[in-house]
């Protein structure tokens, strides 16, 4: 798994998370990833119009957006989502294919600064997002440290 | 009411508080494994359901029937999380005509020890 960009390394993982939605890593280019993944009957919201919970959307952008920040990092270290923005500009139907693409703009003072967004076939945008990641984050268990701040 | 797909998924239920919910700790919510931390999507999906279901029994407390969806979230993750349950609970900032802005805070431990905060932007679509 050594040659594999993080958020591949996530999405074909066995993560409990993850391994619920099928994905596909499409590429990455410097700082950017991008992603392909069908839209899970598990996340079903409305079912008569079969249109997915805004989380899925939510989810997936978390995802990818740090997995560009992990991309750009020359090594490896743990990061934390800091802030995370999404517009919903409509609900995904189940099995439709959704393109995600996330870019690390900047990193500025251990803060990255990403961008994402997730499209339809038609590349109609489906939400688009802004997030702040720290990177270097602790990476123990919240059970040894209780009254500590991870970022 | 029976639960749809995505609330079994992330196993959200209401609580005795009516403007409160929970989501009910499953292994498939980890976002990081190795610190058994809740994914943040999970938290943000926990945020966005309570602030339209708040945002609804609000509307219902004003005798407006309408179809809410969800248009804008921002999200503060104030503190790592743990593989336990997720509380959140929702308030109106401001119901107007076809917008609605809610707040949300979430815990775990204690109310008094939020993990994350949102600030949710709703559209109000009249039936």
């Amino acid at each position: 798994m050594a040659d594999l960009h993080p958020i591949q390394v996530f999405f074909s993982s066995h993560h409990p998370l993850a391994s619920r939605v099928q994905a596909d890593f499409s590429g990455s280019a410097g700082d950017t990833v991008r992603v392909a993944i069908e839209a899970p009957q598990d996340l079903v919201q409305d079912s008569e119009t079969n249109s997915l919970h805004t989380g899925f959307a939510t989810i997936v952008l978390d995802s990818i957006m740090g997995g560009a920040v992990m991309g750009s990092l020359e090594k490896l270290v743990p990061i934390a989502t800091v802030g995370l923005s999404v517009s919903h500009l409509r609900r995904p139907v189940s099995g439709e294919t959704i393109h995600g693409k996330a870019t690390c703009v900047s990193v500025y003072n251990s803060l990255a600064y990403v961008t994402g967004e997730l499209r339809d076939e038609n590349e109609e945008p489906v939400a688009i997002a802004t997030g702040t990641f720290m990177i270097g984050t602790r990476a123990t268990s919240i059970r040894d440290r209780s009254e500590e701040s991870r970022i | 009411m029976s639960a749809t797909p995505a609330e079994t998924w992330f196993a959200v239920s209401p609580t005795d508080d009516p403007d409160c919910w929970k989501i009910t700790f499953q292994e498939h919510h980890l976002g990081n494994p190795l610190i058994r931390s809740i994914h943040g999507g999970v938290v943000g999906s926990l945020i966005e359901h309570t602030a339209e279901k708040a945002l609804d029994r609000a509307l219902a407390e004003k005798s407006r029937s309408a179809k809410l969806e969800l248009t804008t979230s921002a999200i503060d993750y104030l503190r790592v999380t743990k593989d336990s349950d997720l509380y959140a609970r929702g308030s109106v900032m401001r119901i107007a005509r076809r917008v609605a802005f809610m707040d949300v805070v979430c815990w775990q431990d204690s109310e008094d020890l939020p993990v994350a905060r949102g600030a949710c932007t709703l559209r109000i679509l009249e039936e």
